[in-house]
């Protein structure tokens, strides 16, 4: 009986390590396929990056393009020793990334179970929440820094028929950075409301009713019952949004500038400025690979997460 | 079968990709003649002359325009990477005092001499009636590299109501009098504010210093030195200290204030001064944009030189056309395009004295204005950076100092001293000689 098995196993084996020629055929039309994709992002990735991680151990600036010189890792050396901006810009990233990915975490899953109910004007509600993304980062920002202005903006003017004093939300070192937060929630949180939405339509009603039936109340089923069905979902939602959160330019940009003084500054917008501000290239190539490694260590930390919840 | 298909779509592809680019290297190859590419920056007075009379110019003698018009945010990434070495993008670009040290040191732009003495050795009248400033806009090396075209010259502009409802007889006519006449008038408690300026937001915060570095005597090149003076003077210090006494009197949120910001304070009678470039002025006048467009006046400031925001024209070095982007940039500064664009409320300001010889222009611009106007561009300093690429890191750097001055964690003395420092530090870095 065995040996029929091992035979079988065989015969298989043989069929997959040598298929028939139609099967053949298709593989290598697949691979031809491929190519064209792999070469564009081959292209448009992978090299820019290598040149990325080339100039950074080199003295480029815009007006020395083909006299730049190999310096090694003086350009690591002086960002870890010398740049007194890229500490704080550490800081300021560290902040802004907390802020903005917990709250959009948060309100995130709060809209994602309410338009996950069942009510008048629900489809209509999702729809709506949407316009936020739909909406580009620049135009948005730009709507915000009126209204958030201080002397003039309409926000300032409620909370003042409201009885609060004024806030000076874009000029106050501490409140510029809740100003971006909150700007960010407004224009991140429908992105986690429809990752998280589905998510939570495709749990199987069977789970919730057993729940039920076994006396769970809604914060049980909630944490106990859907939260772990789901967090895959929420780890990658997270993900999402701290590789976005880091390398976040065009709102912090346009609303606040990085200021008031280095307030908002996060690393992004500072290798930015180095690099297309001051034209200092080989050094803002330095901050950039930084950045990616960031970046990677993150994603890898929470794809590693992911991975268990999976197997789980 | 499924083999030659996947060929075919494979080379279908490639196809592709080669007739996009054959398509955009016919493009660059028109026939119509010549073909100019222009770089301009978006303002109302540069819109009007890229649309209207280059445009006009352009279809008169059958050569093509194509005329990028680029907002002001990123025009400098935008210009440095479009006129990088190997790339040339441009025939003609706007330039200001920012660009000029970058542009220069890595040889994109070539000297308009010869161009100039051309015009002065035949005695044209576009040389007679331009300004003298315009023409030195930016000298190096005791070559010329641009033209000036809009001279947003450094003016006060101020509200009369405001002014009057505080018993204000005298327009100030130093820094030092708009500071005293800006106390007088401030009073926050009811909303009203003795200034109005650039603050904190980009790089703004270093033009109000500028502007009383540039009255108090500041230049980046002095007589006598080989290089450019940085912050070791008395009037570096003066500026910062006016600065600092600046914001006392402005708007509480003026710290992420930018000029549309600053702009908005004085249209909506918020704020009763500012000192800026005349051309901003437009928007004061127009009745559609405020309702207290009747209530603006406008002075010249006395002073050593004047602040002056100069967008000139300057050439690729690397077109073909050479000749044609010279006329170009004469039929922007020209007496006529100058006038029409001011009789039609499109421009403010120019570098041409024989249009303020025409009273025609008083019919459509207040005389206060024409008077100011005239008074700061003959002696406007358009270089408020110095002419380095290392320009723009330095006054990252001073807006970052500036700040910490006006918030009070370091005193003016202190910021004099590290913005020195820090300066030194950039020009050493990069081996650039600077004056001890």
């Amino acid at each position: 009986m065995f040996q029929d098995a091992i035979r079988k196993g065989k015969r298989k084996m043989q069929r997959i390590s040598n298929p028939p020629q139609g099967i053949r055929s298709d593989r290598w039309s697949y691979r031809l396929l491929i190519w064209p994709s792999f070469f564009v992002l081959f292209a448009l990735t992978v090299v820019p990056l290598f040149i990325n991680f080339y100039l950074s151990f080199t003295n480029t600036t815009i007006t020395t393009l083909n006299k730049a010189k190999f310096i090694g890792l003086d350009n690591y050396i002086r960002i870890f020793t010398k740049d007194k901006y890229f500490g704080q810009a550490c800081l300021v990233t560290l902040k802004l990334v907390l802020g903005t990915v917990s709250v959009q975490v948060f309100f995130g899953m709060l809209v994602a179970l309410l338009w996950n109910m069942d009510f008048i004007g629900v489809r209509a509600c999702r729809v709506l929440h949407l316009v936020p993304m739909m909406i580009m980062g620049i135009v948005s920002a730009f709507i915000w820094r009126m209204l958030l202005n201080t002397d003039m903006g309409i926000i300032n003017y409620l909370l003042k028929n409201l009885g609060f004093s004024n806030l000076n939300w874009l000029g106050d070192e501490q409140l510029a950075v809740v100003s971006v937060i909150l700007v960010n929630l407004w224009g991140g949180t429908p992105f986690v409301t429809i990752i998280l939405l589905t998510a939570l339509q495709s749990v199987d009603s069977s789970y919730l009713e057993a729940a039920v039936i076994d006396g769970a109340d809604k914060f049980q089923i909630f944490f106990r019952v859907i939260l772990p069905i789901i967090k895959p979902t929420v780890l990658l939602a997270v993900m999402f949004r701290l590789m976005d959160a880091i390398r976040q330019f065009d709102l912090i940009d346009s609303l606040t500038y990085g200021g008031p003084g280095t307030a908002t500054t996060q690393l992004n917008l500072y290798a930015y400025s180095v690099g297309f501000g001051q034209w200092r290239m080989g050094y803002g190539a330095a901050l950039a690979t930084i950045i990616m490694f960031i970046i990677l260590i993150c994603s890898s930390i929470l794809m590693n997460q992911i991975s268990r919840s999976n197997t789980l | 079968m499924k083999k030659i298909l996947s060929l075919i779509l494979v080379l279908v592809l490639c196809l592709g990709f080669t007739a996009v680019q054959a398509a955009t290297d016919a493009s660059a190859l028109d026939p119509t003649g010549v073909e100019l590419n222009i770089l301009i920056c978006t303002q109302v007075q540069n819109d009007d002359l890229a649309n209207t009379y280059l445009q006009k110019f352009a279809d008169e003698y059958g050569i093509k325009l194509n005329i990028e018009l680029a907002a002001s945010t990123g025009y400098t990434d935008m210009l440095s990477l479009a006129m990088a070495e190997d790339v040339q993008g441009y025939d003609l670009v706007m330039v200001n005092s920012n660009h000029w040290g970058t542009l220069i040191d890595a040889g994109w732009i070539m000297p308009l001499d010869d161009f100039i003495h051309a015009e002065a050795e035949a005695g044209t009248d576009w040389y007679k009636g331009i300004m003298t400033a315009a023409l030195d806009a930016c000298v190096i090396d005791g070559q010329r590299w641009s033209v000036a075209y809009s001279a947003g010259v450094g003016i006060l502009m101020y509200n009369k109501t405001m002014m009057e409802e505080a018993g204000i007889a005298e327009i100030p006519t130093t820094i030092d009098e708009v500071l005293a006449t800006a106390a007088k008038v401030n009073d926050p408690a009811n909303g009203k504010y003795g200034l109005s300026f650039r603050g904190g937001m980009e790089r703004g915060i270093t033009i109000p210093w500028l502007v009383n570095w540039l009255y108090e005597g500041g230049t980046w090149y002095p007589e006598n030195a080989d290089n450019f003076a940085i912050f070791n003077t008395d009037a570096a210090l003066k500026a910062t200290q006016q600065l600092v006494d600046m914001y006392n009197y402005a708007p509480e949120g003026i710290h992420s204030y930018a000029w549309q910001e600053a702009m908005t304070a004085m249209q909506q009678g918020m704020a009763a001064m500012w000192v800026d470039a005349a051309t901003l002025a437009v928007n004061l006048l127009d009745p559609e944009q405020t309702s207290l467009y009747e209530q603006f006046g406008f002075a010249a400031l006395d002073g050593v030189s004047s602040w002056g925001d100069g967008w000139c024209f300057s050439i690729g070095s690397g077109t073909e056309h050479p000749e044609w982007c010279w006329e170009l940039i004469k039929v922007a500064t020209s007496y006529d395009t100058a006038l029409d664009q001011i009789m039609r409320g499109t421009a403010i300001s120019c570098y041409r004295s024989d249009v303020y010889a025409n009273e025609e222009i008083y019919t459509v611009l207040p005389e206060d204005l024409c008077h100011a106007v005239e008074k700061s561009a003959a002696m406007a300093n358009i270089v408020y950076w110095p002419l380095i690429s290392q320009s723009v890191e330095i006054a990252t750097e001073m807006k970052n100092t500036l700040y910490a001055a006006l918030t009070g964690q370091i005193t003016p003395e202190a910021a004099c001293e590290e913005m020195q420092a820090t300066t030194i530090d950039i020009l050493e870095r990069d081996g650039v000689a600077y004056q001890k």
